[in-house]
């Protein structure tokens, strides 16, 4: 592979266009984008939260479900953090620990799923709109400021509430309030790449709108839009743990972290089981903190004109 | 001018109208059968109910003409119909619930206002600062700690850890005016802080623009101490864009009000479209969502006709 490499080399010692050097723009992103502020850290915890979202059932845990009892058979409840309970245990002797690892999944499923849905059908729709122009554009525009006029965890409240709580549900209802932020993205873009000459040479030829949007205007809308996915995200997350916290979330037993938080709330006035709800609740805040802070180091590397912004700012 | 208002309104009409369709349509894609789920009593449901479930909610007439009755109902008497499971009109509580939801929701603006004008205005006069770095942290803490995570911290802090403010209830200002600050504290300061996040980062950039002016030069330039500088001259033009943005606090403050009311037990909009989608009361739910998104259609109007106003780059051409 080596010598491969370097026979390829020109006199010039310039690489012509192999593996290496196709990859050689990644370096240099990854590079810039490891250089931004606190990205390190965000990239770890999320790193760190996805491993455990994969690879909770072979930890060495009780089960979610499971009740600690002690020599007596009775439940081991409203224990504070201790050497058995790291996080403590609930009304019913269950592990908090174990359960605020095992709804990571639940967190990192809506989030990702959610906004993976928005990212979905808002991009077509914010392509064709922008592509398009004129009364279809106007048209698409306005149903997703429909859509952008009720509040995420509303919206989602209100699907939720007819769909059912099953976890496609959720995703779908938390993932609806993502499209106009993508489709909103994904038009401007399609609005700038419609005026570059390669869209107007395809059109020559006499390829078809669907396959210059296919070919031409979809590929440049990825960028901005892996932005709105890791931003969505975080926002997906926090909607889900709002709709837990109600209520109207995944049905228990499964463990979520709004659930946990809501589970806190109805003995916080004791002042006592704090740690039912400040654990899962730091995961929240630690997660979506890491997602916002990739998201906006990711704008910052691919968008170069607002790279010179921040700096000037 | 006027070319750029009359765009915005006719744009938020046909908004308000998809909205509507959007607030009807979500409750006629409900799986199964719709006068079941709909009455909040299930499959078991007895054949004289479901006869009166369906005249109540029109449900034995086409969907256009369901829809038609619906909002006719609404725009000709603001009749809202009454609710599956109670019977009662739901238009009359509506109005008690969303004047106190406004209630808590200004206090809300002017907490958000009082917290964040003085510290955008401090971090723009000292970047890098100590206010600045820490309007920068508000902000990212903003989107990154939800609702009831802050409000669970503030009852911990003032109720459970030093037994000042009352852990819920809601009074108003005008009938118990101790009462109401105190039992707003907490509510208020959930959503607050976020705005004040907000807030402060549009003081701070247009304080920046206007410290930039030649006015602003000029007025050094004769002598002025800086605080003179700042506070006759820089302020009132430096405060002026931060009106714009209270529709968009208010939206945040609409959003929020569904954990707020919940948590502090605030009998609002808010905690009434959670019960009522626990319960399944769903043509209240439709209710809510339809009267929140059009208040936040109306907030975002305002908002781009007010900096259309102020800024004349934004107008059409």
């Amino acid at each position: 592979m080596a010598e491969q490499a370097a026979a390829e080399t020109t006199a010039g010692g310039y690489p012509v266009p192999d593996e290496a050097s196709r990859l050689e723009p990644l370096r240099i992103f990854m590079r810039r984008f490891l250089r931004v502020r606190l990205v390190r850290p965000a990239l770890f915890i999320l790193v760190v939260f996805g491993i455990i979202a994969i690879f909770v059932d072979v930890f060495p845990l009780p089960g979610f479900e499971e009740q600690a009892t002690d020599e007596d058979g009775l439940y081991v409840s409203w224990q504070s953090p201790n050497a058995d309970h790291p996080f403590g245990t609930d009304k019913i002797g269950r592990d908090t620990f174990s359960r605020v690892l095992h709804a990571t999944r639940a967190a990192l499923a809506v989030g990702f799923g959610a906004s993976l849905f928005g990212a979905i059908f808002g991009l077509p729709i914010g392509i064709a709109a922008g592509y398009a122009r004129g009364v279809v554009d106007e048209a698409l525009m306005r149903l997703m400021d429909a859509v952008l006029a009720f509040p995420g965890l509303i919206l989602a409240l209100a699907l939720v509430s007819v769909l059912g709580r099953d976890i496609i549900n959720i995703i779908v209802a938390v993932g609806i309030a993502n499209i106009p932020w993508v489709a909103r993205i994904a038009r401007a873009m399609a609005l700038s790449v419609r005026e570059q000459d390669y869209v107007l040479a395809g059109q020559t030829i006499g390829a078809s709108n669907l396959r210059i949007m296919m070919r031409y205007v979809l590929p440049n809308s990825f960028q901005p839009v892996i932005v709105q996915v890791s931003l969505g995200a975080g926002f997906a997350i926090i909607a889900e743990a709002g709709l837990s916290f109600l209520g109207l979330g995944i049905r228990p037993p499964e463990p979520t972290w709004g659930g946990m938080v809501s589970e806190g709330r109805q003995v916080i006035i004791t002042g006592s089981g704090w740690w039912l709800w400040v654990f899962p609740g730091a995961c929240i805040a630690l997660l979506v903190w890491s997602l916002n802070i990739i998201g906006d180091g990711l704008r910052d590397v691919l968008d170069p004109r607002l790279r010179g912004a921040l700096e000037g700012d | 001018m006027w070319t750029y208002i009359t765009v915005r309104v006719l744009q938020s009409i046909v908004v308000v109208i998809l909205v509507a369709i959007a607030s009807f349509a979500i409750f006629r894609i409900l799986p199964g059968d719709p006068v079941a789920a709909l009455s909040g009593e299930g499959e078991a449901i007895s054949p004289e109910r479901r006869a009166q479930v369906e005249e109540q909610l029109g449900l034995n007439k086409s969907v256009p003409e369901q829809f038609g009755k619906w909002i006719g109902d609404i725009v000709s008497s603001g009749d809202f119909g009454s609710s599956v499971l109670t019977n009662r009109s739901i238009g009359s509580e509506l109005i008690q619930r969303l004047q106190n939801t406004l209630h808590v929701g200004f206090a809300t603006i002017i907490v958000g206002m009082l917290i964040g004008i003085p510290a955008g205005v401090l971090s723009a006069i000292k970047p890098n600062s100590l206010a600045d770095r820490l309007v920068t942290m508000l902000s990212v803490g903003g989107v990154a700690i939800p609702d009831y995570l802050t409000g669970l911290i503030l009852i911990l802090l003032f109720v459970v850890t030093w037994d000042v403010l009352p852990a819920a209830g809601f009074a108003r200002i005008w009938d118990d005016p101790a009462a109401s600050v105190r039992s707003l504290i907490m509510p208020t300061l959930v959503v607050g802080w976020v705005l004040s996040a907000i807030v402060a980062r549009q003081t701070r950039s247009s304080m920046l623009e206007v410290m930039r002016q030649d006015y602003v030069r000029t007025a050094r330039a004769k002598g002025l101490r800086e605080r003179r500088v700042i506070a006759l001259h820089a302020l009132r033009n430096g405060l002026l864009p931060v009106v714009t943005i209270v529709g968009l606090l208010l939206a945040r403050v609409f959003a929020g009000a569904v954990i707020v009311e919940q948590i502090f037990n605030i009998p609002g909009m808010g905690r009434w479209l959670v019960q009522a989608a626990l319960q399944r009361d769903l043509l209240i739910v439709q209710a809510m969502i339809l009267v929140i998104a059009i208040a936040i259609v109306i907030a975002n109007l305002l908002t781009d006709i007010s900096y259309g106003i102020l800024d004349p780059r934004i107008r059409y051409g």
